[in-house]
């Protein structure tokens, strides 16, 4: 019959479809952009990376949790409960948000999934560590210093200033005299000494006395961060 | 302008990226059978097939000013009906096709197929036109794009974007399945 359509070969119906206009190439700038915008959409969260990790950094040691574990199982169990998860597992978030954007990759695909994943995490607390050792957070972080930076009630630094028995009397970076118990069951590697930027690690007795249950010298001099 | 009917991929490429539309047809001849033969044994048949294959060209035209004429096609326009056969799946699964694979996460030795092989490639490929529909999908694909479309590792790690190193694991599983599948049976 004559009326009866030859059904089009591959080939045919494609080139029939680019004719028509229905099928239109995407212009060059079209996939320029979106590399752009994976590039600026990485840094982007290599930034934010590094602002989370040097913050929690800084946090940690600014607030004395990092030297906790030095006290043993309950100083482990404390930094446990002391640490911010909330920025932890964001930073975890955008970690593999960041590594789902690299895969896309060769250099990246290409590997194991470890390297890349190993190569993000090392560059991301390097990074977080040389920003932590600024004076970045001091200055730029009083939202986050007020969200995270709140008061513990056993985990005290401070600045010693002067002998009070067989403990001494300290000043916190809120401006408060403590006075420290130092008992002989205390953890304490070294006596402080006057001046000395110190981390004590014991509940309140009363309002202003802390019954030490380890003290250490704390190497960081950023008190003022909790003001 | 007309390109010859020698041209390679990449040159009727450059042509296509240029402006020349028809040149595209050469492509859609040259790779029709072989994407048609990958869809059969990937998505083990359906009514959709010929739609698919279809797809993939009009998608592969849609992007190929995306394409890099410094580098092969045929990786290319496999990755692209892969993307399309894997959805293909999925819609008519409604389930995940591929989960989180381990095989990418650490390093594997990459390990060749050698000539003193148990069964010869031709053995091969006769049992898994057999066997293809026994095999998961996540061996499946490596060992239909190896035996039958004859990409090499490096080649199907571009279509699939993960290590060579892995393409070698889930070839020598898909076949140790396959030597499962035949003992089986006889």
């Amino acid at each position: 019959m004559n009326n009866e359509q030859k059904p089009q070969s591959l080939p045919e119906a494609v080139a029939a479809a680019i004719r028509c206009g229905d099928v239109k190439m995407r212009p060059r700038w079209h996939f320029i952009l979106k590399a752009a915008l994976a590039v600026i959409g990485g840094v982007l969260l290599v930034l934010v990376l590094l602002y989370l990790i040097s913050f929690i950094i800084f946090m940690l040691r600014s607030s004395g949790i990092g030297l906790i574990p030095a006290f043993g199982v309950r100083g482990w169990l404390r930094f446990v409960v002391a640490l911010p998860w909330l920025l932890i597992l964001l930073s975890i978030l955008f970690i593999l948000v960041l590594e789902l954007l690299v895969r896309r990759y060769s250099f990246a695909y290409q590997r194991p999934l470890m390297y890349s994943a190993v190569g993000i995490i090392v560059m991301v607390i390097a990074g977080g560590f040389v920003v932590a050792g600024t004076h970045f957070h001091e200055r730029f972080s009083g939202f986050m210093n007020r969200q995270f930076m709140m008061e513990r009630t056993d985990i005290h630094p401070g600045r010693v200033d002067g002998r009070a028995g067989s403990g001494f009397m300290m000043t916190d970076p809120h401006g408060r005299m403590l006075r420290i118990l130092v008992a002989s069951d205390t953890i304490s590697s070294d006596d402080p000494g006057l001046g000395d930027t110190v981390i004590v690690f014991g509940d309140v007795d009363g309002s202003s006395t802390v019954r030490a249950f380890g003290i250490r010298r704390n190497p960081q001099e950023s008190q003022g961060v909790a003001k | 302008m007309a390109v010859s009917a020698d041209a390679t991929d990449e040159a009727i490429t450059k042509a296509v990226q240029a402006g020349d539309s028809n040149a595209f047809s050469v492509l859609v001849t040259r790779y029709e059978q072989k994407i048609a033969r990958y869809a059969k044994r990937f998505l083990l048949g359906g009514e959709d097939g010929k739609d698919i294959v279809q797809e993939v060209f009009i998608k592969a035209y849609i992007n190929i000013k995306s394409f890099d004429a410094s580098r092969r096609f045929s990786p290319w326009l496999y990755r692209i009906a892969h993307n399309e056969f894997v959805n293909a799946i999925k819609k008519r699964s409604k389930s995940p096709v591929f989960s989180f694979d381990f095989d990418t996460l650490f390093p594997h030795p990459v390990a060749k197929e050698t000539a003193d092989s148990e069964m010869s490639r031709n053995e091969l490929k006769e049992m898994l036109e057999k066997s293809l529909d026994q095999i998961d999908v996540k061996y499946r694909e490596p060992l239909v794009l190896y035996y039958f479309e004859e990409l090499d590792y490096g080649e199907i790690a571009q279509v699939l974007q993960i290590p060579a190193s892995t393409v070698g694991v889930r070839l020598k599983r898909g076949r140790d399945m396959l030597k499962t599948i035949v003992k089986k049976y006889e």
